[in-house]
This record gives structure tokens, C-alpha cells and sequence, in this order.
């Protein structure tokens, strides 16, 4: 297990230990908890609107999205089988909704006579560093790599945000996108390896702002 | 430059510290001499770091509410019911089982054919005399279904020992009963 595989057993955004796993909370909540469901939404929604939003792009979008999202598993909660992770199922439900988002968003595309892309919106970041030229400098570095996320192929910008930003390991991204576990490695790097050249003129911006 | 290329394939494998032994000291060592590696390298950790920190994005405050009322408007859940689920495959199957049995295209109805009769080379003479039916029943001890063609008439019965005559058997005679008492003494 990689220093970042062990990060990732807990996902950003989950809470301790000492509450219950997603697990029981789903147990619960196919038993009639609804108050379980209602901490699931609350463990869950942060992570998944930073999944969706960094996958799409556009943080309004990724927030119907996240919504849906739990709708689904409201709907569908006897689906659930304990077989597989919670985490792994809640994120399989959003990135195929994602995935079906973004195809539409592409046909859209091409019978639309505006050209503005959803990646040209502005973005709300939340307000976070004291220094206004900081926080302008990060505003700036987010939305360029932002943009670099979104050139990437879908296929690589889901494994690099599941891995990179929400830190999952090798093996729950292989359960999540049902794919081969050598192949998902295979695309980090690659996309890694992508991003590197489309950032290359960033990371001497990051070093001449830190000088 | 081809070592390069040959070992950008581990440089992930290499940060997540998930390199074997001998990979990762063949990896180091080209590492240390070739300066492309090492840039591409360092460049992917910062990749790595940056993505780890980008900001985190909330949900707008009212994502619960909202979220409830979605729930509300249309609260039924999708339950699986296993009876629901099969009965429309049982009652489907149950209807083509029927369908097979009774309207079965392949199969030809025999209920009003007779039992087939070893094809003889006699050929049967016709009945001439429809009125001269008597009970000529060819029954025999292990059949007890007489069908219409065991029922012959005294013509058919003389024809068809005509037919069959052999010189060499003793010629078959039809006996009535008033001669069999006359020769009686």
C-alpha cells in the first residue's frame, strides 16, 4: 500500500473513525433510518460536488449532479449490497452521471452556434486566503489547472481526480470505473505525465511566485 | 534519451513508492544521469501535489433543503419485490407451454387413423354386397379392439381364400352350420 493508498481508505470529507461506517449507515437507512441517509448526504456531498465539479468543470452543474446523485441512492437504496464499498457505489452512481453530462454537454456542442464553453464560466472559490494577491494568484493557478483537467480525455480525467484529488487508491478506482487494475495505473501515469506538459509553464509561475 | 522513455512508464509507480527493488534502483540510477528523467520526474510530483491541494469546493447551503424536497415531491423507492420481479416471466413461460402443447405446428394428428396393417401383396377384393355383412371378426385373443376392417363378409372371406390357395394345402371350405348338423347322424 502506497502513502497515498493509505490516505486513501478515508477519502477526503469522511468523518472519524468513532461515527459509523458508510456501511451501517446504509444498513440503517434500507431498514427505514432516515436520519442515516441524512448523514450520508452530509459525509458525502463535499467530496462528491469536488469529484463531479473537477470532472465537469462547472461548479453549478456538478451541484445538480451531486443532487441527483443522492436522489438515486434515496430511490435505489435496496440496491445497495454490501459486497462492495458504499463510497465505491456512491462514486460509481456520480461519475456515470457525470460521464452522461458531459456526452450530452458534447452534442450539445456541436448543434449549438455559441461557442462559449461551460469552462469559460466564472468560478466561485471560496474565500479562503487573507492575502488579496495570493488569493488572486490561486484563483488564477486553479482555473489554469482547471483547464488543463479538462483537456485531458475523460478516460484519464477521471482516474487522475479520483486518484490526485480525492485520493483514492489503485484498487477502489479499478471497482469504481470497472476497469483493470493495470489499466487505471497505466492511465494515472499517463495522465500525470500530460499534465505535467500542459502545466509546464506553471510551474515556473509556482516558482517565481515562491521566490 | 531511451532510458527516459523507457522508465516514464514507472515514474507513477515510482512517487507511490510501489516500485519493486530492482526497478526502483534501475530507475534511480538512470535517475541520476539523465536530467529529462529527473525534470519529467519532478514536474509529475508536482502534478501530484498540486491536484492533492487544489481548494476544496462546498455545497451551496440550501443543498439539503433542496435535496429534500426533490425527496418529497416523488418520495416512492424503487423496492425489489422477487414475486413482482418473476411473475411476469412465470405467467410468460406458463402461456408458451400451453401454446406448445395444444397448438403444436410440428405435430400431426393421428387420433382418427387406424392402427397400420403389415402392407400385404394381396390385394383386398371389394365388398360387393354391403347387405351380406355377417360377423366374420378376425378377433383374437390378445387384441380386444376390433377395428372395421377385422369385419369381413362371406365374399371377402371367399375371395381372399381364393386368393391365398395353395395347391399343395387342402383346400379351405366355407361350412355352414345347417350342413354340419345335416351330416350328423
Amino acid at each position: 500500500m502506497t502513502a497515498a493508498g493509505n490516505e486513501s481508505q478515508y477519502p477526503k470529507g469522511k468523518e472519524s473513525d468513532a461515527q459509523p461506517t458508510d456501511e451501517e449507515l446504509i444498513a440503517r437507512f434500507q431498514q427505514g433510518d432516515a436520519y442515516a441517509f441524512d448523514l450520508l448526504v452530509k459525509r458525502y456531498k463535499d467530496p462528491l460536488l469536488n469529484f463531479v465539479y473537477r470532472f465537469l468543470g462547472d461548479l453549478i452543474e456538478a451541484e445538480d449532479i451531486v443532487q441527483e446523485t443522492f436522489y438515486r441512492v434515496y430511490k435505489n437504496k435496496h440496491y445497495y449490497k454490501e459486497v462492495a464499498k458504499f463510497s465505491t457505489w456512491i462514486y460509481t452512481i456520480a461519475g456515470n452521471l457525470a460521464k452522461t453530462e458531459l456526452r450530452r454537454r458534447k452534442r450539445k456542442r456541436v448543434f449549438s452556434i455559441h461557442k462559449d464553453t461551460p469552462t469559460e464560466k466564472d468560478i466561485e472559490l471560496p474565500d479562503q486566503n487573507e492575502d488579496p494577491e495570493k488569493e488572486v494568484n490561486s484563483v488564477i493557478t486553479d482555473k489554469l489547472i482547471q483547464k488543463a483537467i479538462n483537456n485531458l480525455p475523460s478516460k484519464f480525467r477521471q482516474v487522475i481526480i479520483l486518484r490526485d484529488v480525492q485520493g483514492f487508491s489503485y484498487e477502489e478506482i479499478s471497482s469504481i470505473i470497472r476497469v483493470p487494475l493495470g489499466t487505471v495505473k497505466s492511465r494515472v501515469n499517463r495522465a500525470r505525465l500530460r499534465l505535467q506538459e500542459d502545466l509546464s509553464f506553471l510551474f515556473d509561475d509556482v516558482k517565481d511566485l515562491s521566490t | 534519451m531511451g532510458d527516459c522513455d523507457r522508465m516514464k512508464k514507472h515514474i507513477s509507480d515510482y512517487l507511490d513508492h510501489s516500485l519493486d527493488p530492482t526497478t526502483k534502483n534501475e530507475f534511480e540510477e538512470i535517475l541520476d544521469e539523465d536530467a529529462s528523467l529527473k525534470s519529467i520526474t519532478s514536474r509529475v510530483g508536482q502534478v501530484k501535489s498540486i491536484l492533492g491541494n487544489l481548494q476544496s469546493m462546498h455545497c451551496s447551503g440550501d443543498f439539503n433543503t433542496r435535496l429534500r424536497e426533490r425527496i418529497h415531491q416523488n418520495p416512492k423507492t424503487t423496492v425489489k419485490d422477487p414475486v413482482k420481479k418473476y411473475t411476469l416471466s412465470v405467467s410468460f413461460a406458463a402461456v408458451l407451454i400451453l401454446v406448445v402443447v395444444f397448438l403444436n405446428p410440428f405435430a400431426t394428428d393421428k387420433s382418427d387413423t387406424l392402427p397400420q396393417i403389415p402392407a400385404s401383396p394381396i390385394s383386398t377384393p371389394q365388398i360387393k354386397n354391403q347387405s351380406n355383412i355377417q360377423g366374420v371378426r378376425n378377433t383374437t385373443a390378445n387384441s380386444g379392439v376390433q377395428s372395421a376392417r377385422d369385419i369381413k363378409t362371406i365374399d371377402e372371406a371367399k375371395a381372399y381364400s381364393d386368393s391365398t390357395k395353395d395347391k399343395s394345402a387342402p383346400e379351405l371350405k366355407h361350412v355352414d352350420q345347417k350342413e354340419i348338423q345335416e351330416s350328423r347322424p
